[in-house]
């Protein structure tokens, strides 16, 4: 599958807020009591988890555990992550965190 | 990007430490043929791999590899618990002990660190994956070495499950390279390397 624009989208969405919840973790592995900060991970994980649901549905798995499709291993179909294509319209896109 | 799970693949339940054994299973952590150069080796041919179902197979086997390099650590760590120095010099384990303690070091039986030298990327698809099905024989003619060295009933089992695995790599590899063949050259399969010659290659 070619990458598009709201493809480009969601990754960016799921990278946004799976950065959030590993550097909460990080965190949190020293200071395990912060419930600050375990507010901080619970809401940026619900949106993680809900951002990957949503990218897995619509364009392809982001784990071996993630293909829903019953008639293809969708697993080897798109690009994968390092195969960076300039000419890809997403590249235009100039999105930014 | 890499996400730890939290579990083994397969379950590492040691009742008996044993140090002269932890000395001889080491090697398939650090050794020519172990866990960490297959990892390594599988996880960075990918890059130069032009076949996707190829870099699938090379993805996933390589990050089961990893989790390999975690049940063999899990075994030497559950091997050296609990030692006396006593038991540690018996074991002739206190050769091993100086330099890192009870600490998990990948290193060959022998003692020589492990060395990137034992991974090949040579950025062609035929070459790295000959060189994928020979690692995959090697490493398991070295579970078979400790299961003739060994006999502890519980270390045997993991054992036994891992060299299983190189079973099925090595099969996976094969399916690999027949996907790289379909898609050359059947007059001449290694006249050119599709990983850098663009021509010739079919879809």
């Amino acid at each position: 599958m070619k990458q598009d624009m709201s493809e480009s989208r969601a990754m960016r969405e799921i990278q946004k807020e799976a950065f959030a919840v590993y550097e909460a973790a990080l965190y949190l592995d020293g200071h395990p009591d912060d419930r600050r900060a375990l507010r901080y991970y619970a809401e940026h994980e619900a949106r993680r988890a809900e951002a990957v649901a949503h990218y897995e549905k619509k364009y392809g798995p982001m784990t071996v555990c993630g293909v829903r499709s019953a008639d293809r291993w969708t697993w080897v179909d798109d690009p994968w992550p390092w195969e960076y294509d300039s000419t890809d319209v997403s590249a235009l896109s100039g999105q930014k965190l | 990007m890499f996400l730890y799970e939290r579990k083994l693949q397969y379950p590492v339940k040691i009742k008996t430490p044993n140090a002269q054994t932890a000395k001889i299973i080491i090697s398939q952590l650090g050794g020519p043929d172990g866990e960490m150069g297959a990892a390594n080796r599988y996880l960075q041919q990918r890059y130069s791999m032009p076949y996707r179902e190829v870099t699938g197979i090379l993805t996933d086997v390589g990050v089961e590899e990893l989790g390999h390099i975690e049940m063999v650590s899990a075994v030497l760590h559950q091997l050296t618990r609990n030692l006396s120095i006593d038991e540690i010099k018996r074991a002739g384990f206190d050769t091993y002990f100086v330099d890192h303690t009870t600490g998990v070091y990948p290193q060959s039986a022998a003692g020589v660190p492990f060395d990137m030298k034992y991974v090949g990327v040579k950025g062609d698809v035929f070459a790295d994956l000959s060189e994928d099905l020979a690692a995959e024989q090697k490493a398991r003619v070295t579970y078979d070495n400790i299961l003739r060295l060994i006999d502890d009933p519980d270390v045997c089992d993991v054992i036994r499950f891992l060299r299983e695995r190189e079973l099925v790599h090595y099969q996976r590899f094969g399916d690999a390279l027949r996907i790289a063949q379909d898609k050359g050259d059947e007059q001449n399969f290694y006249g050119y390397n599709p990983a850098f010659d663009k021509k010739k290659t079919r879809k």
